[in-house]
């Protein structure tokens, strides 16, 4: 059984600094990292793989993809850590100008070059950009059928079983492979891989390619096939007052006090 | 092309988005709505007066996102409308992108606000992990929108149901047979009830993981009871340590309340969790960490122990209604 994860590189917003405006947000020089809820859906890949090689004559491939641009070669070492057997990566500049559609069908070529997958797994949104379509998109590019927001998942053969993490329900959804399953962070704890993974993971397979290698035009990915206009991205105009009370702790209760009677949020 | 299809799991969303298009027919084009599921024709009934002239029901179709996708894009080629208009519960959210997909469609799957300016339809949603709310367009003839409760705003100029002239909409059966759907839904488990009302409360008190020890929860709960808020956390304290019930969890896969007043303490700053409390008017952060991002989003910030901070607030809380309460003479 093969197991695709689609895993992003994303920005570590932690570290979010902002122009002097205070509302246009520094994204250039940002660092970058493996995205958290794709580290959920690598650690539930894992955990199928170490359950099959307990059983005779099964076995698990867990393939780590990416498509981004920059450093993603270093980045997905961490997912190689973890415990994906390889990576494939779309490496290619016209990505850092798509969007959710266009990453979707990159994504997609590269699992077709992959020969398919039997379970596609993905965090349900990005830690970034969180358009949370990339599943649903590549569900249908691929013609597979979906299930999301799943916060427990186990495999009975070749049936799926999920529960979704809805409003006021879970609800169980089954379906036969091959299926695409978006994952929460409520799936599980993702390991911290040991020193002896981080280092083993650089040998790991790595295969890297282009759009073109797909069979893409940069033009059919990036830019021109935008099907969203940001017309601006910023912190919202009603910024926060950011007033830090100093002192001794006494002064600072009694200014906050002063501050929320001011605010009239007391009861 | 014109129109605009309206669907959402629920009626009470459906009915917020259906009164947006119908306030903008002339630039839209007319309001069409499906509702799908239990008591589909029945619950059909109120459509016809939130400006839908035409509502399609089915009890047939398996609520999985491939399902509702294919039917709803199935409609919206039938109809030949320009815009689809999801409500973004979670799984409008997730239905919305399989949808824009199969329509070759641009999409927006989590809009804050929705808008008519100069006759485009601009979009805002969150990104930077909350920090930020983008401003789009779709640049696709057909769009996909799905839209959180109140990002259309009150209905303009408060519409009148039984205005003159205007007959009641139509209740007719989808015009072909549903997708069978690959996945199944089996089973549902409600979720236990909600022992407090977070989403209804004017103030919270939300607690990370800066509480050291379960043990220590009183000192937070007094805190709480002196400021006649409700015990709100961040996910590591109800997930990963069980020390409250999930209910209390705010952040992307918890609630995302709107408070009149949010007292953060001991809470990083995680991009999770912020998104849950953008909505607050006046949130306050006490953690031990200068450089803690939770201190970017907040109107007041204390650098300091929660352990000192909350037993001197909760006190000089109860002083001040004291004060309010006692007897002047």
């Amino acid at each position: 059984m093969r197991i695709i994860v689609c895993l992003k590189q994303v920005y570590d917003l932690a570290q979010l600094r902002y122009k002097s405006d205070g509302r246009t947000p520094l994204l250039e020089g940002l660092p970058v990292q493996l995205g958290a809820f794709e580290k959920n859906a690598l650690e539930q890949a894992v955990r199928f793989k170490e359950a099959a090689s307990q059983e005779p004559a099964s076995e698990v491939e867990v393939v780590a993809l990416s498509a981004g641009s920059g450093k993603l070669q270093e980045t997905i070492k961490e997912a190689l850590a973890m415990g994906a057997d390889r990576a494939a990566l779309v490496v290619d500049p016209a990505l850092s100008r798509a969007d959710a559609a266009g990453t979707a069908r990159a994504l997609a070529a590269a699992i077709q070059k992959l020969g398919g997958a039997d379970l596609i797994l993905l965090g349900e949104g990005s830690d970034d950009e969180y358009t949370g379509q990339i599943p649903s998109r590549l569900a249908a590019l691929l013609n597979l059928p979906q299930i999301t927001i799943v916060r427990s998942l186990e495999l009975v053969g070749r049936l799926v079983r999920a529960a979704r993490d809805l409003e006021h329900e879970l609800e169980i959804v089954e379906c036969d492979l091959p299926a695409v399953v978006s994952v929460t962070s409520e799936l599980n704890s993702p390991r911290l891989p040991p020193l002896s993974a981080i280092l083993r993971a650089g040998r790991k397979p790595m295969q890297a390619w282009s759009l073109s290698d797909l069979g893409l035009s940069a033009d059919s990915v990036g830019g021109p096939a935008a099907q969203i206009e940001v017309l601006s991205n910023q912190a919202p105009a009603q910024a926060r007052k950011n007033v830090m009370l100093e002192g001794e702790v006494d002064r600072q209760v009694e200014a906050l006090l002063a501050a929320l009677e001011r605010e009239g949020v007391l009861p | 092309m014109s129109g605009v299809l309206v669907w959402s799991e629920s009626d009470h969303l459906a009915e917020e988005l259906l009164l947006f298009a119908g306030a903008h027919r002339g630039l839209l084009g007319p309001a069409y709505a499906a509702v799908f599921g239990e008591q589909a024709t029945a619950r059909a009934e109120a459509y016809r007066s939130w400006e839908a002239v035409r509502t399609y029901v089915s009890e047939a179709v398996e609520p999985t996102d491939e399902a509702l996708a294919h039917t709803l894009a199935g409609l919206a080629e039938h109809l030949q409308v320009q815009l689809v208009l999801l409500g973004a519960t979670r799984r409008g959210r997730a239905t919305a992108p399989r949808l824009a997909q199969i329509l070759g469609a641009g999409c927006v799957s989590e809009a804050v606000e929705l808008a008519l300016e100069d006759g485009q339809l601009i979009t805002s949603r969150y990104t930077l992990g909350g920090n930020t709310l983008a401003r789009e367009r779709i640049l696709t003839a057909r769009k996909v929108i799905a839209a959180v409760p109140g990002a259309v705003g009150a209905a303009p100029g408060g519409l009148d149901p039984q205005a003159p002239g205007e007959t009641p909409g139509e209740i007719l059966p989808l015009p072909f047979e549903p997708l069978e759907s690959r996945a199944r839904v089996v089973r549902r488990e409600p979720k236990p009830a909600a022992d407090a009302d977070l989403a209804g409360s004017e103030r919270l008190v939300c607690i990370g993981r800066g509480l050291e020890r379960a043990e220590d929860l009183p000192l937070i709960r007094n805190l709480a009871e002196a400021l006649g808020a409700e015990l709100a956390c961040t996910r590591p304290l109800s997930y990963e340590y069980g020390w409250l019930p999930e209910e209390r969890m705010l952040g992307i896969s918890g609630l995302r309340p709107s408070p009149r007043l949010m007292l953060s303490l001991g809470v990083s700053g995680q991009v999770q969790h912020t998104v849950g409390i953008m909505g607050s008017k006046v949130i306050v952060a006490v953690n031990r960490e200068a450089s803690a991002p939770i201190f970017r989003l907040a109107d007041y910030g204390i650098v300091g122990d929660l352990y000192q901070v909350a037993p001197k607030l909760a006190e000089r809380l109860r002083q001040r209604s004291r004060g309010r309460t006692s007897d002047p003479f």
